[in-house]
């Protein structure tokens, strides 16, 4: 064995000097070796990574103090060191915690942070609790970073739910009433249900919901769906009868959209000489002056049957008629007897809400306005639960008496007011302090002159037919959001997020702006982001745990194709799609399918009908 | 007149009925109102499972020895059924109690286009109130026996 070993070594050799070079360039060899060794050792001396130049050293070598003082190293790795150094002293280390918690520095960083994103009033309340997400040009909560799916349920359908709604905007349009709706009349059409100027709605006891369309191109090209309130007509307000004022709720995602169809509505042929544009939050025509009220209005949703009692708990009626020499908003306001009446009306209204187990008892959509005390003084110290109710009220005629315009009036329509009541807020922290002075603790306060009075605007939800989803709107001056906030919340108010949102409106069988409306852009914006989110989860997981979307026959699992649906339809002549919002011939439809299927139970508002384009 | 005055209330039930027919109202009706609730009332509606409520009354009855069964319009017929129904399975003495009450209701006839205003129509229901018990003989009082 051995010996074959050796032969066939040798065998191998032989081979191998047979093809040996016939000589070597020994200067050239060595030339090209030099080079490699010198690319090497450059190499070496690289300082990569997070190495600083003195942990290259041997340890026998290192001295004290080496990492800041440049002249402790041996000298040759002088010029290296100083480059480190200069990186060191251009790239500052980030100030303390301790100092960039400091108010002055932590409001700057506020600032910064908000610029690109609108935070709410009750934001950093939401940021330690919630999960939040950039939506629509606002940091807006989500969802509770607890589990609350479950709970978030059940305080809708026994307790009370509250949303923060200040991201909606509002837009107030004053003018003549004629030329306001004869402007508005083109954005809507009568087929889709009530409009602008619907006889229910115009003396502002209601607040009407109305799709609004871009100028005369209905049924194509929806904006959105808005709510609206007439300013209430009084017969002895200071201004003249004929100029009406009108608030424009719509949702931030389509809130440039409409601003902008609303400056081709109520804009003049002769661009020049009527127009004045300050800056974009007002322009006027004529008569006609359209303010946007953005950000400067806050809207709190509060849902489920114990929103009544919470509400009767935080809403004190404030005191009014005390006559002191001082000049306050509220004596001037109400020195008019008509308004002093309705207030007494008002009170009435708020003793009700404790008495009434459900604000689906209320007229749908009624809208009620109060002068309220400081809430903060009423608040608490510890969260309390909702109190169930004691006695119910057998008479219920107050919940079906038609509204009259001065109840539903508010001094939250007069701009100067809610100025004043914005700038003449108290301090929390004087707040704190008067209450901490008081011998006993919790005994109400009497500030007198000294308490502020704030205009609220309660506006009903009626919810879905068994009272599911009934609530208020609370509509609130500027600065006043938190206040409120903590005492709705501290009196057992289960705060909720965007999510919880959505999945009401499931639970309701109603559409959600603007996930339901695929004709919108802001519809069409949403569907392609959440097709983009579905796509990623799916690519996250291995090929072999995919769902086979192929095999299962599924063509567009992330997206709904509307288009193609309907170009299978008409041969692939069609340009836009629109949802079908007309209501008679949704009743057609409806019926159509009652007939077929009647066990289904079909209540849904609008139905998803792409239609071809007939042009 | 009289006969006038007869037609009247049909006319205006027949008004409401003609406007929602021609679609230039609809009709939502409210709940009727909440009230507080004790843990041995049972409200009877057209949709609760009938033989789960009887089950419920027994063993309310077997705890606490009275049952308020509350059913209004439609499920007036229910309620007393399911009264009657606890008094025949159950053993020993059970006694009934009826009482009867209107209860007003309250519908919405909210416009479908611009020119109406919206409306109210209030209406009333008949509700009955059946408050089942146990009598055992031992539970008569001696002082209560009148003697003739």
């Amino acid at each position: 064995m051995n010996s074959y070993g050796q032969n066939r070594g040798m065998k191998r050799k032989a081979n191998v000097l047979l093809e040996r070079p016939k000589e070597v360039g020994i200067m050239q060899y060595a030339q090209s070796r030099a080079n490699e060794i010198e690319a090497l050792a450059e190499e070496i001396k690289k300082n990569t990574g997070a190495r600083k130049v003195f942990q290259s050293l041997p340890i026998h070598m290192r001295r004290r103090a080496m990492s800041h003082n440049i002249k402790r190293l041996p000298r040759r790795l002088h010029n290296i060191a100083r480059k480190e150094y200069d990186k060191i002293t251009s790239n500052p280390k980030r100030p303390s915690r301790r100092h960039r918690r400091r108010p002055k520095n932590l409001l700057e960083e506020y600032q910064r942070r908000q610029r690109k994103h609108i935070w709410l009033e009750t934001h950093i309340w939401h940021a330690k609790r919630f999960k939040m997400e950039d939506r629509w040009g606002y940091r807006i909560p989500l969802h509770s970073t607890d589990k609350s799916i479950k709970a978030c349920y059940r305080a809708t359908q026994n307790y009370c739910q509250i949303q923060d709604m200040s991201y909606l905007c509002c837009i107030e349009i004053t003018g003549e009433e004629k030329n306001i709706l004869e402007g508005l009349g083109h954005l809507t059409d009568s087929a889709t249900g009530l409009t602008f100027g619907a006889r229910s709605n115009m003396n502002g006891t209601r607040e009407g919901h109305t799709c609004v369309y871009k100028y005369d191109k209905y049924p194509f090209h929806a904006i959105g769906c808005v709510s609206y309130l007439w300013k209430p007509e009084t017969n002895q307000d200071e201004s003249n009868l004929i100029s009406r004022q009108l608030w424009i709720w719509c949702h931030p995602s389509c809130y440039n959209e409409l601003w902008e169809e609303l400056k081709i509505c109520f804009k003049p042929e002769n661009r020049d000489s009527d127009i004045s544009e300050l800056h974009q939050q007002t322009f006027s025509s004529g008569e006609i002056t359209v303010i946007s009220l953005k950000d400067t209005l806050n809207r709190h949703r509060l849902i489920g049957p114990s929103s009544n009692q919470i509400l009767y708990q935080v809403l004190k009626p404030a005191n009014i008629l005390k006559k002191d020499a001082s000049e306050q908003w509220w004596q001037k306001y109400y020195q008019i007897p008509s308004k002093s009446l309705a207030y007494t009306q008002q009170g009435e209204f708020i003793e009700s809400l404790d008495k009434t187990p459900s604000p689906g008892e209320y007229t749908p959509y009624s809208v009620i306005g109060v002068t309220v005390g400081d809430p903060r003084i009423s608040r608490p110290d510890r969260k309390t639960k909702v109190t169930k109710i004691k006695d119910v009220d057998t008479d219920n005629t107050l919940c079906y008496d038609k509204l009259v315009s001065d109840v539903s009036m508010s001094a939250l329509w007069n701009s100067d007011i809610r100025q004043e009541v914005k700038a003449t807020k108290m301090s929390d922290q004087k707040l704190n302090e008067l209450k901490s002075d008081i011998m006993i603790p919790g005994s109400l306060a009497d500030l007198g002159i000294e308490e502020s009075r704030v205009p609220v605007i309660l506006v009903q939800r009626p919810g879905t037919s068994g009272n599911y989803g009934s609530g208020w709107d609370v509509i609130l001056p500027q600065n006043w959001s938190m206040a409120f906030w903590l005492t709705f919340i501290y009196h057992g108010a289960r705060a909720a997020g965007s999510r919880d949102l959505e999945s009401l409106a499931f639970e309701q069988s109603t559409t959600y702006y603007p996930n339901d409306y695929p004709d919108t852009s802001a519809g069409s914006i949403h569907e392609q982001k959440s097709a983009e989110k579905l796509k990623n989860k799916f690519d996250k997981r291995p090929p072999a745990k995919r769902c086979n979307y192929v095999k299962l026959g599924i063509a567009a699992p992330f997206l709904y194709p509307w288009r193609d649906l309907t170009s299978s339809w008409t041969d692939g002549r069609i340009e836009h799609i629109y949802v079908l919002r007309d209501r008679k011939c949704l009743k057609v439809l409806s019926q159509m399918f009652n007939a077929n299927t009647k066990s289904i139970n079909q209540q849904y508002p609008n139905k998803t009908m792409p239609e071809d384009n007939t042009s | 007149m009289i006969s006038e005055e007869e037609v009247k209330p049909k006319s205006k039930f027949a008004e409401i009925k003609d406007l929602i027919d021609k679609e230039e109202f609809s009709l939502r009706k409210r709940l009727p109102r909440k009230l507080p609730k004790r843990t041995n009332d049972v409200y009877v509606s057209r949709r609760t499972n009938f033989k789960q409520q009887l089950e419920r009354c027994h063993k309310l009855m077997n705890s606490g020895n009275e049952v308020y069964i509350h059913g209004l319009g439609a499920a007036i017929n229910r309620a007393v059924n399911l009264a009657l129904e606890v008094k025949k399975s159950s053993i020993g003495n059970v006694e009934t109690e009826t009482q009867t009450s209107t209860v007003e209701l309250v519908d919405d006839l909210e416009p479908e286009t611009d020119e109406h205003e919206p409306e109210i129509f209030i209406r009333n229901n008949s509700a009955v109130h059946i408050k089942v018990f146990k009598v055992t003989g031992t539970s008569v009082e001696p002082d209560q026996i009148q003697l003739p």
